[in-house]
């Protein structure tokens, strides 16, 4: 008696698994497989691996337990992810905001050896990188999460605004404030400190 | 290059998780799994230690049980390993003071002697292998691989002799699996689910897999009971989930309790009326239990959409079959009751009485906020396990000193003695009144760690159960699976330990 296992169709879509762990609660299990790493990637590149860690077990724990309340038109639970994740990253504000200005100061070396992200050597490599973070610092919190929603989670304006539950203009409209407020700060400065180069046929 | 591109070299990629990360988050995730904290009162410390309080036992005449175990532990393999290996070097933390060292292997000899677990690539609790375990040992006697066309088992369940078992095989569905030790893909049941007996011989080891003839059964099995004598598989179904893209799911409808005799195949059908399900909110298939009649089950229902209103029924299996609700009658727990033994639960054999755990994790300390160069006292804020600092409450008390508010997060202590303690309660319940009747034994420790159980014998005097294990903390819970009776709890051996912190036990 023996197997051989094998992927027998595409994957589940979320809301079948969400909707199946009401009863069965083990299946949520594969919602926290899937989307664990991307999470937890997110939250890192915000708030430092040392926070992340803890705050990603979080995530699918206050997901676990709102996932009655889940919107099961919805086949793909990223954005709703994203959405309490960025909730929980409210609670870190001041993490958050001490990293940018690490960040911010890294320019001139001055973060500690000691630091867990280590940002020296990334932030160096981005002679804007200092006053980008800065920028960063000063957004508005509502401002910097759809930023940071499409930057780092790569969601679209449709899912940002899923996982923030707020209409899809003002999803528009806080990016373009974030965006105008970075290149302001920037001087409407390359951000990245580099030449784009262009091809020219 | 853009602003965006630009915040995305600045916030650059970090590493994946480190594996430890992983599994200490899907462990939070299973103690989430696991259910709601329970309503009891707090019990006392004993400094911190591993404590099991003596309590009266109710008579129950004998009776044997599969088992569940509180999904926790996957996530804590290693470290419950480790840990309940120095418990069991030093059980002194175990008991009670003054009470004398338990005998060991008279405690092991109250319990069943073999147990299942399903091994494999698949979800939590589900296996591609059926192990026979030695409960004393933790020794691997056997084991029996999925038959094809199936990829994994997806439910085991005991008779009462010790020796026979029904199992669930199902094809399985693969989702991917990050960081996990099965590699990128695992599996869990889907489709019809078709059922085998297993028994064990007098060595211990299992014989081939015998197919039932019972028709396969499709759609969700979310509850899986056989009868103390093994001539009756009582199954309850959820009714397949059909989304269609862009509307919304139609409210659950249709679960389904069947009862077949095994010999012969033939089942009786009863139907939940309305929109609800019958189960628990709990996994694997611990919703169903069996008097010692083989005729009274035990079933938990979940009424309305999102299953609002719980309920615990007895059900006549000899009536033929309907609308489930008229077929049973409610066990009058209080909806207070109800919200306090969300967990596993056990129909005595004279069908009298309910065993099961009662979890409640009580604060000491919590986080204190006050702002800075008031005179004012500082705010406190209860601890409530790591969802402490974003609580509304707590949010409230922020917000309310504003902007200047220092906050001091109470850490837990070494000897568990600080912030967060859980409470475990072997607990027996009255049928016919729905209270308390009896309390089968207690367990404490640090962390947030909760509690069932798995298995009892005859008179309560004996359990398998699981609860708060030597070394828990908040941030990295353990369970410890033992033995509890005459007043002390017996730490399985860590092979055992391991087993059962991989997956589910059948007893």
């Amino acid at each position: 008696m023996t197997v051989t296992a094998r992927p027998a169709g595409p994957p589940e879509a979320d809301a079948t698994l969400i909707e199946q762990s009401w009863a069965r609660p083990e299946r949520f299990a594969a919602i926290f497989e899937r989307y664990f790493g991307q999470i937890h990637q997110y939250l890192a590149r915000r708030v430092g691996d040392r926070t992340a860690d803890d705050l990603a077990a979080e995530v699918f724990v206050a997901a676990f337990a709102q996932r009655q309340r889940y919107d099961l038109a919805r086949e793909c639970a990223r954005p709703w992810l994203y959405g309490i994740a960025t909730n929980l990253i409210g609670t870190y504000r001041r993490q958050e905001q001490r990293r940018y200005q690490a960040l911010a100061r890294a320019g001139a070396s001055a973060v500690s050896p000691s630091d867990e992200d280590r940002v020296t050597d990334r932030v160096s490599a981005s002679a804007a990188g200092p006053a980008l973070a800065a920028a960063l610092a000063s957004l508005e919190a509502g401002d910097r999460d759809v930023l940071l929603l499409i930057a780092l989670a790569g969601l679209d304006y449709q899912e940002a605004a899923q996982a923030l539950g707020i209409p899809y203009g003002t999803v528009c409209s806080r990016l373009n404030r974030a965006r105008r407020r970075l290149r302001e700060a920037l001087g409407g400065a390359n951000p990245a400190g580099e030449v784009t180069e262009h091809s020219h046929g | 290059m853009d602003e965006l591109e630009a915040v995305q070299r600045l916030l650059a990629e970090r590493p994946p998780p480190a594996s430890d990360v992983v599994t200490a988050a899907r462990a939070s995730l299973e103690q989430a799994v696991a259910g709601p904290a329970h309503g009891l009162a707090p019990l006392h410390l004993n400094g911190g230690r591993y404590v099991l309080d003596q309590a009266p036992v109710p008579p129950n005449r004998w009776r044997r049980w599969r088992g569940w175990l509180a999904p926790a532990a996957a996530a804590a393999a290693v470290a419950i390993v480790i840990a309940v290996s120095l418990a069991v070097s030093n059980t002194v933390g175990f008991r009670q003071a003054g009470m004398p060292p338990p005998a060991t292997p008279a405690a092991f000899a109250k319990v069943p002697r073999y147990f299942v677990t399903l091994t494999g690539k698949a979800l939590p609790y589900q296996g591609e292998h059926a192990e026979v375990v030695a409960t004393a040992t933790g020794a691997v006697l056997g084991s029996v691989t999925v038959p094809k066309p199936h990829t994994v088992f997806t439910e085991a369940a005991a008779a009462g002799d010790d020796r026979t078992f029904v199992l669930a095989a199902q094809r399985g569905k693969a989702v991917t699996y990050v960081g996990g030790r099965h590699g990128p893909l695992m599996y869990y049941g889907v489709g019809p689910a078709k059922f085998y007996k297993l028994v064990i011989a007098r060595s211990g080891r299992p014989s081939a897999l015998t197919a039932l003839p019972v028709s396969p059964v499709t759609g969700d099995v979310n509850g899986f009971a056989l009868s103390p004598d093994g001539s009756k598989l009582a199954v309850s179904v959820l009714p397949p989930i059909r989304l269609r893209p862009g509307r919304p799911a139609p409210p659950p409808r249709g679960s389904r309790l069947m009862v077949f005799t095994l010999a012969t195949g033939a089942g009786r059908d009863w139907t939940l009326p309305g929109i609800g399900w019958i189960g628990m909110n709990k996994p694997n298939a611990q919703s169903l239990s069996w008097a010692g009649d083989n005729r009274t089950l035990l079933f938990q229902d979940q009424l309305g959409t999102g299953g609002a209103t719980p309920q615990i029924r007895l059900l006549d299996t000899a009536t033929p079959g309907g609308s489930v609700l008229a077929a049973s009658r409610p066990v009058p727990f209080s909806a207070k009751q109800l919200s306090s033994i969300g967990g596993v639960l056990i129909l005595s054999a004279d069908g009298t009485k309910i065993f099961t755990a009662a979890t409640t994790t009580v604060t000491h300390g919590g986080i204190t906020a006050q702002q800075r160069r008031s005179l004012r006292p500082p705010r406190q804020c209860p601890w409530r396990g790591r969802a402490a600092h974003y609580s509304a409450h707590c949010q409230k008390i922020f917000k309310e000193l504003g902007k200047r508010a220092t906050r001091v997060f109470n850490q837990e202590r070494r000897d568990g003695g600080g912030s967060l303690v859980t409470y475990t309660t072997y607990r027996a319940f009255s049928v016919r009144t729905g209270k308390p009747a009896g309390v089968l034994g207690r367990l404490h420790g640090p962390g947030d760690t909760r509690g069932d159980v798995n298995w009892a014998n005859a008179t309560g005097d004996a359990l398998i159960a699981d609860g708060p294990g030597p070394g828990s903390t908040i941030a990295s819970p353990r369970l410890a699976f033992g033995v509890v009776t005459g007043g002390s709890f017996t730490p399985f051996p860590s092979q055992v330990q391991a087993l059962l912190s991989m997956g589910r036990g059948t007893w």
